[in-house]
């Protein structure tokens, strides 16, 4: 009993299998190439988790989460949202479930709109509260939960600082009720001070609602900080994904060690101890990707056979699966 | 004595105002601090802390709605802002020179990367053509970029956004500049290109010995690198003192909000974070009192009725807190 219990408990909300995004670019006057921002990326998520997406940029972390809610048809691959493939699926019902919260919060909200309109507009489209009075008292309970005051019901965007927008960009999501948010890089465009409002804000709101993150962002503390699993994205392959202490005390990858050797601690004494791994080069273009491992250009462990092959991504241990020939 | 010629550049009472139909804003308000030859001072604030417009107006590079309301700039003894035109144009990109931000947008896309590093060679050195492909390509060896003879021929778009601020960073250096402004260098970066940029002006500092001020809103970025710190909030001077100073003995309570707020990679996720509530303020209408005060833990009746001044705590170490008063007296 127990044991089935559990396995329902960990039945994923979201799967994803084999996602490929490639965008076809004009390279000459009549010549196209792919590029391919999301290459063969499987992961699964379960309820009320977080997993974390870092990459550096280019490494299309960001066209996977919109690929994920389908913003972009993905070019191959299955999607699946409480294991029915969402593929080809009318969107409006899952847009109920699946929700987003943009990196932006200048770009991302309507400046003519007001902040009830911007966070009444899903569940008008939703028809979710015919009853004005109980529609007014939906979005109040937001902006109570998100803490806006609720003397901002009527006011516009430009009136707020990008901490506030990005609580009304928060509101916004949360309105349809959703079961699964991706965070694309939330907190990247707000003050220090600010980030960790809203970093604890989202924890709250998932210890409270039990919502599912895919949460994308370059910030690896940040990450690390939310995170339950982290999967670490290099031209548009998952090269590691594991737990998120595991990731961050035992990082198998080259990748994954070369990216958090280069993170600045805000410690002199650590900083001046830190022995920082030779780094070299940079990502190579998506256009024009190496063959066999994105890597292997970069990487000081790389051999004939990383020229030759993609490593797929394998699970070396429980739970920690990597993508490299040397392990 | 010794110490007073070893200084290099001296703010004096700097303010800074902006003004818009509303009204003014005062983004620099009585800033003052000293640099040492071969010195890295860093700059920590958040937007609107008026760490940029400060130093911008080292070069006098503030917009045309802003104005320096007062204060005095000391380059080597002289006042930046009493030059002339032309005494300025002699100072910029030759003694102190500026690496931005974005190296997108600093480089001029229309010109190649020879075009946009001769210009100040041509201008502030007398060497012949020759003579400047050669520095040329000693500079672009010395930022790290391979096969600079092929890279002079290039135009910005065909490089990487870390090759661009490479270039940004040779063009700084061209003339052998007494005092480099790095305002956010890294920022648009990506993290290992990131290191790649602060190890090369960590090295140039050593082989050059040039004096640095570097502008960042992230702490881990200014602990690596600046040999004193000075942090900004809401366009003054809170705290300042040297690195290890600020990052373990920091005495200022915004400081600390700081330092706090960023999420700790070495520590598990369990740990809740500590922001400082509330908002930066408003610039527009500054209000009497400690401008901290409405986000301070520690805020006291004094805080909101008077600012507190500058207090030194020890030799080069000051924070502006009427929490520190005791401290100060004892």
């Amino acid at each position: 009993m127990a044991d089935t219990l559990q396995s329902a408990e960990r039945a994923p909300l979201l799967e994803v299998v084999n996602l490929k995004k490639y965008f076809s670019v004009k390279t000459g006057l009549i010549r196209k190439t792919d590029l391919r921002a999301v290459d063969d990326v499987s992961f699964s998520i379960a309820r009320g988790e977080t997993l974390g997406i870092v990459g550096e940029s280019g490494c299309g972390k960001t066209t996977l989460g919109r690929t994920v809610l389908r913003l972009t048809e993905p070019t191959s691959g299955d999607i699946r949202y409480e294991g029915e493939s969402i593929i080809g699926r009318d969107m409006k019902e899952y847009r109920k479930k699946m929700q987003i919260v943009f990196q932006d919060p200048y770009a991302s909200l309507d400046p003519r709109k007001t902040v009830s309109d911007i966070i009444g507009e899903a569940m008008d489209i939703q028809k979710m509260y015919p009853d004005k009075a109980v529609r007014r008292e939906k979005i109040l309970e937001l902006m109570r939960l998100v803490g806006l005051n609720a003397q901002f019901y009527n006011r516009f965007p430009h009136e707020f600082s990008g901490g506030q927008r990005q609580r009304i960009g928060i509101a916004r999501a949360l309105a349809v009720n959703p079961g699964f948010i991706v965070c694309d890089e939330p907190v990247s465009a707000l003050d220090v001070s600010i980030q960790a409002q809203i970093i604890n804000m989202l924890e709250d709101l998932q210890a409270e609602t039990g919502i599912t993150y895919l949460f994308i962002a370059h910030d690896l503390a940040v990450v690390r900080h939310i995170s339950t699993r982290i999967g670490v994205m290099y031209l548009g392959h998952m090269v590691e994904l594991t737990g998120s202490r595991e990731l961050y005390e035992r990082p198998l990858h080259p990748y994954t060690q070369m990216l958090l050797s280069a993170i600045p601690v805000a410690n002199p004494d650590l900083s001046a101890a830190k022995k920082r791994m030779k780094l070299e080069g940079e990502i190579p273009s998506p256009l024009n990707p190496p063959s066999g491992c994105p890597f292997r250009t970069r990487c000081p462990r790389a051999s004939a056979r990383c020229r030759e092959q993609m490593p797929p991504l394998t699970e070396v241990e429980a739970g920690h699966s990597v993508a490299c020939h040397m392990l | 004595m010794e110490e007073q010629l070893n200084v290099m550049l001296e703010v004096k009472n700097l303010a800074v105002s902006f003004y818009n139909k509303s009204g003014e804003i005062q983004a620099v308000r009585d800033v003052s601090y000293q640099l040492k030859k071969g010195e890295v001072l860093g700059i920590v604030g958040e937007s609107g802390s008026g760490k940029s417009v400060s130093s911008h107006c080292i070069l006098r590079l503030i917009p045309d709605n802003g104005k320096v309301r007062s204060g005095e700039i000391l380059f080597e003894g002289k006042d930046i802002l009493k030059m002339s035109q032309k005494e300025m144009q002699n100072l910029r990109g030759n003694r102190i020179s500026m690496i931005f931000q974005d190296p997108m947008t600093a480089l001029d896309p229309l010109f190649t990367v020879e075009y946009q590093l001769n210009e100040s060679l041509k201008k502030h050195t007398g060497m012949g053509s020759a003579e400047r492909k050669k520095r040329m390509v000693e500079l672009l060896e010395l930022v790290g970029i391979n096969q600079p003879e092929r890279r002079l021929k290039q135009y910005p778009h065909e490089l990487s956004g870390g090759m661009r601020q490479r270039v940004m960073i040779a063009i700084a250096l061209s003339c052998s500049p007494n005092l480099l402004i790095a305002d956010e260098p890294t920022t648009a970066l990506d993290v290992t290109i990131q290191a790649q940029i602060i190890d090369l002006l960590k090295e140039l500092k050593e082989k050059l010995g040039m004096a640095i001020i570097f502008i960042t809103h992230d702490l881990g970025v200014v602990s690596d690198i600046c040999d004193r710190i000075i942090v900004m909030y809401a366009g003054k001077i809170v705290e300042e003192g040297t690195s290890r100073e600020i990052f373990y003995q920091h005495r200022h309570p915004y400081t600390q909000g700081l330092l706090e707020s960023v999420p700790d990679i070495g520590k598990d996720q369990n740990e809740r974070l500590k922001p400082i509530k509330g908002n930066p303020p408003d610039m527009s209408s500054v209000k009497p009192g400690c401008a901290f005060a409405p986000r301070c833990r520690e805020a006291m009746r004094i805080c909101v009725r008077e600012e507190p001044p500058l207090m030194e705590l020890s030799e080069g170490h000051c924070a502006a807190c009427w929490g520190l008063l005791g401290a100060v007296e004892k």
